[in-house]
């Protein structure tokens, strides 16, 4: 290897170490998710290969005291190139679209697992559709004034909607956001959070990465449901709360859901859960893409915050943990 | 390493041209630095819609308007001002707002439209808007009513090409709707599954712009029913997104785009695919490149709404900023020299020379490339060379050609190599130094020195200008500034003045020396005396670094950060600060006029190019507006007249006068017609005030005016009316009067009332009296009557004792007797009687007429008869019986005048004058005597007067004579006439005159022509008609006796 070589490696090196840095604070999927990327597939994909429903909803929530304007960034939001998922050729088309305002997300089907209903509810601020463009690149959307979002005091703050939506074609597209004050580079809007009702995740292929997302249960919450869609029985998949160390949950298949149910301590309301996948160290899945949802006795969608509210939970050692 | 270097240095940088914005955030009181849409009024004012709210702008200051203040919602997404004038916004979440007259009102709010107010129109008066995702409405009596969405569900851009035709641009195409029976229906879809990001109405009449995401724009245009389109192919805005268009009067297309800022599109180029545009952006001076309303005020400035960073305004393009394109620490100009093809600029670090033309093209010499890291301080060209002044290392001529530089020692001292000017003419430059002033020849090589030594007063020669006529005026430490000419150094003395630093000298065009200084402003030499400008005459600091005159004349000035500019016509002076692009730059002695005589100045990192041209053009007069009307410190709407009550008043008016260009350049002048004979003087200050107005009709009118003297094209005025006090108005006027005239009224009435009754008494009184008279005349007329009868008796009486006139006839048979008493009774009397052959005739006039005259007639009569009856034998001649009579008389009525004892008033002054005549019928002798009476007599036809002895009968007189006896001898035909006064002294006539003696001979005469026995209605006639409607003045007696 030359010097040269060497050089550029170390460069390379130093771009990936602060592209990682970068993902830090509100980084979509976070750092403490450890998720590599959101999945979208085309509408002309199998559901097998682990997106339900070709369509992914998430929402910002921007403090009130952010005055200046605020970006929404997409990783790689184009299907083609180094991360996404090809299936044959990329022939997919994602379209991707900013909403705020009235409705936003105090429609009721905004807040559906499903895109059926009004789900595109408030107004739309940005949209764009991709094909090939933007691999391994940003996209920024905005600037968006903040207030234009839909305030509600129930998730703290001016929430934005991004829809994320394979239009046609049949490939994987694998990206991350990033909530931004540039629209150059990835600048925290301090105070912001994220969550959605429905989760479309691809997952590290090493054993050794463990994973979560954060559900959040309110006040209100008895009980609840998780659905897990095409987690091809990778591994360990469980909920740790602030009080337990392992709920233990049902796993689906390739291209089928899993649901259960499990009660909730009042102890473990107003806390976050932690939703933990631990792939399987032999044979684990690679590309393995999974939805996740999970709804309260009602079957009301709970929010995954990728920013735990609270923190994520830390039961405990004393605590004996047993097989629900 | 060294190439590495050359190469940044040669071709690293971007020579761009910077554009001027002015910028207005949060911190210069905008609302929010949100814009979402812009729109102007006809008042001038700029109407800013931001996500917190409404701003209104003056030029000055930001009004702004929220929720508080009625606003539907605070994030206004559109707005939009209909014909008259009423401002309508669009909000966020599908609410409506209505501002007119600065009241703000909602429309009410409708369910069926909850999303962004993405476009407001107008159209036959009705209102139209376009929701983003509930589709289009009209406004209909303050109601939101829906239209249609027409299938689609996002909705973000309309215009109405017609009554019958919209444009809708959705995010599924360019969506064409038409009406039809009334209802919108439609039409036709182009640009299918594009989302339509923006429509414009075009310049040209029917075409619209239409933006289309990713795809660039299109013209769209309406060909009988169907959309026609025409495609710019132009690649520059393919891949942007388009958020806002206009088109300019001249064509231009702008854009404002979403992370591109402002797109110009020269109008050649529209359909070009390499067509030009012209980007506005961070990198050339704008402020976000994310914009979202782009707006062309009425003065043709370019306003930026942009998302995030506030407002922009590119107002102006006379001065175009070009960054120096390489980076390096301390980067002033310190010189600049432009020749046909090149541009030199002596920078802090060495010598830059590019392309006059080219921005791109550019070489920066230092030690590296054949110069020195120095400053250049200083350029002169002179044939192929360019000399070049620097601050440590001297003197170096620049070959053009060869691009090589000659190191010229010119001296060897330490402090002749910090050069601070190079200037020269012919083939004599000159060097000024800290060491002297050198001269150097460059045909002989001879190089001379002034410096102290020869009469300047420091060596460091700071400046220097040569002038047209070939002084060169030098400029050091001195109270002076000195002149070399012809060999010959004069000092030129700046009176009033310490010392100075004089740093720069310019010569303008009319030969006037201009010289800067470094603490003390600047001055204007102009061959005889110095003229001083300093912060006092408006020059933004007396720190000064630079002088220069411009195309125009005028001076300009460098300081720290600003400049400023005289104009030498008025001695006005303009700064020009962070508000025109001049912030900060440290500005040294880099003044430049090219051959375009377009300015450059130097700056850091900055090199300033100022055209005279544009700054003048296009001076729209501003539109001035009243703001405010304080009365008595309370605030009152300047919408309406204002009517006071009476009371003085302290009345304060404050206006705007709106010039975007040039706000603070507004001048006003106004007049308080009422009370100000005259306009005001022309003031900045933007308010009036007025101390103690009393009651009176006022109109305040005020003008404003640009600097360059372009007025308001109308004044913007108020009415007040402060009423009179009630002492002054008319219903108390008329009260008053209606008082006074009651009172009037009343003291008449009272006095009529008065006099009714005064004049009721007065009548019954009358009626008393009248009643008392009709008796007392029942008994006057009774007494009256009884007089009447007595004197009608008297008459009888009288009539009885008057002789009958046959006495006379029987003798004298044509004689006559005109007897006509004045009244019943008379006092004239005619005695006849006949003794013998004698006829006595007398004709007596008694003093009094009527009963007074009656007694004393009769008392005449009857003495007379006794007199001629007494005679017993002894005649008596008529003087005789006169003598007697006139005793008797006297005797009868006391008369003596012996009785002296008698009072005087009661002795009677009774009498009569009489003529008696004796008229012998022998011979008709006639004896007469008169007692002052005429007679006439006719003899012969000869009219003859004779008068009487001037005593009458009764006549008291002691002195008086005796009567005298007259004697006539009558012929036959001859007459005799007697007559009373009564007669002659009859008034009458054409003049109303006494009838005299003189008409009675007249009448005598008259009578000669007639027949004697018309003698007797001759002379009645005559009497009468002289008469005529006379009152009788007398008893009259006229006897005619005809011999």
């Amino acid at each position: 290897m030359s010097i040269f070589k060497h050089i550029k490696m170390a460069l390379l090196s130093g771009i990936m170490t602060i592209s990682i840095t970068s993902t830090f604070g509100q980084s979509i999927p976070s750092f403490e998710e450890n998720i590599p990327f959101l999945v979208t597939f085309g509408s002309e994909s199998s559901t097998t290969w682990g997106d339900d429903d070709f369509s992914q909803v998430f929402f910002f929530v921007i403090p009130k005291t952010q005055v200046n304007p605020v970006f929404i960034r997409v990783f790689d939001p184009g299907t083609g190139g180094k991360y996404d998922e090809v299936k044959g050729t990329f022939n997919t088309k994602t379209k991707f679209s900013v909403y705020g305002g009235k409705g936003c997300i105090t429609n009721k089907d905004a807040r559906n697992t499903n895109p059926t209903g009004n789900y595109k509810s408030g107004n739309m601020l940005s949209t764009k559709m991709f094909t090939t463009q933007y691999d391994n690149a940003w996209y920024s959307f905005g600037p968006f004034n903040p207030t234009s979002g839909e305030y509600s005091a129930e998730y703290g703050g001016y929430i934005f909607k991004i829809i994320a939506q394979g239009i046609s074609g049949d490939d994987g597209n694998l990206y991350r956001y990033y909530l931004s004050t540039s629209n150059t580079s990835n600048k925290d809007v301090q105070g912001s959070n994220a969550f959605t009702f429905e989760y479309s995740f691809r997952l590290h292929d090493s054993p050794n990465e463990v994973s979560h997302i954060y559900p959040y249960i309110n006040n209100h919450v008895v009980s609840v449901k998780q659905g897990n869609f095409d987690w091809d029985y990778d591994g360990e998949f469980k909920i740790v709360t602030n009080t337990r160390l392992s709920i233990p949950l049902s796993k689906s298949g390739d291209g089928n859901w899993a649901r259960s149910e499990h009660k909730v301590y009042s102890k473990e309301k107003e806390s976050t859960f932690d939703i933990q996948m631990h792939k399987n160290k032999s044979k684990p899945a690679k590309n393995n893409n999974i939805t996740i949802y999970i709804t309260n006795q009602y079957d009301e969608a709970l929010p995954f915050y990728t920013v735990p509210i609270g923190g994520a939970p830390k039961p405990k050692s004393s605590i004996k943990v047993r097989k629900n | 390493m060294r190439i590495l270097i050359l190469f940044i240095l040669i071709a690293g940088g971007v020579w761009s041209q910077n554009f001027k914005f002015n910028q207005y955030t949060i911190e210069d009181g905008i609302s929010q630095n949100f814009i979402y849409s812009i729109q102007q009024d006809s008042k001038g004012y700029l109407w800013v819609s931001t996500g917190d709210g409404l701003c209104r702008f003056d030029g000055k200051r930001f009004k702004n308007f929220n929720v508080q203040d009625g606003l539907s919602e605070n994030i206004i997404t559109t707005s939009f001002i209909d014909q008259n004038e009423t401002l309508w916004l669009g909000h966020n979440s599908g609410g409506v707002s209505v501002m007119k007259n600065e009241k703000i009102s909602k429309v009410k709010p409708s369910k069926d439209c909850i999303s962004a107010i993405k476009g407001i129109r107008s159209l036959d008066s009705e209102i139209y808007f376009l929701s983003q995702n509930e589709g289009l409405f009209h406004i209909v009596d303050n109601i939101i009513v829906p239209i249609g969405n027409f299938g689609f569900s996002g909705f973000y851009a309309f215009e109405i090409m017609n009554d019958k035709n919209m444009l809708i641009g959705t995010d599924e195409g360019l969506v064409q709707i038409t009406k039809q029976n009334n209802k919108w229906v439609k039409k036709s879809v182009l640009f299918k599954d594009k989302w339509i990001t923006t429509i414009a109405k075009g310049k040209m009449k029917g075409v619209h712009i239409v933006a289309i995401q990713d795809e660039g724009i299109s013209e769209v245009k309406l060909v009988g029913n169907q959309l026609k389109t025409k495609v710019w192919k132009i690649n520059k805005v393919k891949n942007v997104t388009i958020n806002s268009i206009f088109e300019d009067d001249n064509f231009n297309v702008w854009l404002g785009t979403n992370g591109s800022g402002v797109l110009k599109i020269k109008n050649t180029d529209k359909y070009s695919a390499k067509g030009r545009v012209t980007s506005y952006n961070t990198q050339t001076g704008l402020s976000s490149n994310f914009v979202r309303s782009i707006y062309n005020d009425r003065e043709g400035n370019l306003w930026v709404g942009s998302f995030g960073e506030g407002l922009s305004s590119l107002q102006n393009e006379f001065f175009v900023f070009h960054t120096l394109p390489i980076d390096l620490p301390d980067l002033s100009t310190y010189a600049i020299l432009t020749t046909n093809n090149k541009r030199y600029l002596g920078l802090n670090n060495g010598l830059m020379v590019m392309k006059a033309d080219s921005i791109n093209s550019y070489t920066f010499y230092t030690e590296h490339n054949g110069f020195v890291n120095d400053r250049v301080t200083s350029l002169y060209e002179k044939d192929n060379s360019v000399w070049i002044g620097t601050l440590k290392n001297g003197v170096f001529e620049y070959d053009k050609t060869l691009k090589t530089f000659i190191h010229r020692k010119i001296d060897s001292g330490t402090l002749s190599q910090q050069v601070n000017q190079i200037s020269g003419r012919g083939n004599l430059i000159w060097i000024a130094t800290h060491g002297g002033l050198y001269r150097y020849n460059t045909t002989s090589k001879e190089v001379t020195l002034f410096d102290m030594s020869s009469g300047l007063s420091h060596n460091a020669i700071i400046s220097i200008e040569i002038s047209k006529n070939g002084a060169v005026f030098v400029g050091t430490f001195s109270r002076n500034l000195f002149k070399i000419h012809n060999e010959k150094i004069s000092k030129l003395e700046v009176k009033n003045t310490g010392e100075l630093e004089i740093v720069s000298i310019s010569e303008d065009f009319d030969d006037n020396i201009w010289i800067a200084t470094s603490e003390s402003g600047i001055f204007r030499y102009d061959g005889i005396k110095f003229r001083h400008y300093t912060e006092q005459d408006g020059l933004y600091s007396n720190y000064t670094y630079s002088i220069h005159h411009d195309k125009n004349g005028n001076i300009w000035v460098g300081h720290q950060g600003c400049l400023s500019k005289l104009n030498v016509t008025d001695n006005q002076i303009t700064v020009y600060n962070h508000l025109k692009g001049i912030n900060g730059q440290r500005l040294p002695r880099a003044m430049f006029l090219d051959n375009q005589y377009s300015l450059w100045i130097g700056g850091e990192y900055t090199l300033i190019n100022y055209n005279a041209d544009d700054e003048n053009k296009n001076i729209i007069a501003p539109v001035i507006n009243l703001t405010s009307l304080l009365i008595d410190e309370k605030l009152f709407s300047t919408n309406n007249a204002i009517e006071l009550p009476y009371g003085n008043y302290r009345i304060q008016f404050e206006f705007i006068g709106i010039s975007f260009k040039n706000p603070d350049s507004i001048n006003y002048k106004f007049v308080l017609e009422g009370h100000d004979k005259a306009m005001s003087k022309i003031t900045s200050e933007n308010f009036a005030l007025y101390g103690n107005l009393s009651d009176g009709e006022y109109k305040f009118k005020v003008y404003a005016f640009t600097k360059e003297g372009v007025i308001s094209e109308k004044p913007a005025f108020i009415s007040i009316v402060i009423d009179k006090p009630f002492w002054k108005k008319a219903w108390f006027i008329l009260l008053i009067i209606g008082i006074i005239g009651a009172s009037i009224y009343y003291l008449f009435d009272l006095k009529t009332r008065r006099y009714k009754k005064n004049e009721l008494i007065l009548q019954n009184k009358l009626q008393e009296k009248t009643k008392e008279v009709v008796e007392k005349a029942e008994k006057i007329e009774v007494i009256n009557k009884d007089i009447t009868d007595s004197i009608n008796y008297a008459k009888r009486i009288q009539s009885s004792i008057l002789p009958d006139i046959q006495i006379l006839t029987d003798h004298l048979p044509e004689s006559f007797i005109f007897f006509e008493p004045r009244n019943i009774v008379s006092g004239d009397f005619y005695f006849i009687e006949k003794h013998g052959n004698k006829i006595i005739v007398a004709s007596v006039d008694c003093t009094g007429h009527g009963v007074p005259g009656a007694f004393m007639s009769m008392i005449g009569s009857v003495s007379l008869r006794n007199i001629y009856n007494s005679f017993n034998g002894t005649w008596k001649t008529p003087d005789e019986v006169l003598e007697l009579l006139d005793k008797e008389v006297k005797t009868l009525l006391q008369q003596n005048t012996t009785d002296s004892l008698k009072p005087l008033e009661e002795i009677t002054r009774d009498g009569m004058d009489l003529t008696l005549c004796e008229i012998c019928l022998e011979n008709n002798e006639v004896l007469y005597s008169s007692a002052r009476r005429s007679i006439i007599t006719v003899q012969n036809g000869e009219i003859i007067t004779m008068k009487g002895d001037r005593r009458s009968i009764g006549d008291t007189d002691p002195d008086s004579t005796p009567f005298t006896l007259h004697k006539l001898l009558m012929a036959k035909g001859d007459s005799l006439f007697l007559f009373t006064d009564g007669f002659t002294d009859q008034f009458g006539g054409p003049r109303n005159k006494k009838l005299n003696i003189k008409g009675t001979r007249e009448i005598i005469e008259r009578l000669q022509t007639r027949n004697k026995n018309e003698y007797f209605n001759t002379v009645s006639t005559a009497f009468f008609e002289w008469k005529a409607e006379q009152e009788q003045t007398d008893d009259v007696l006229f006897i005619g006796i005809q011999f």
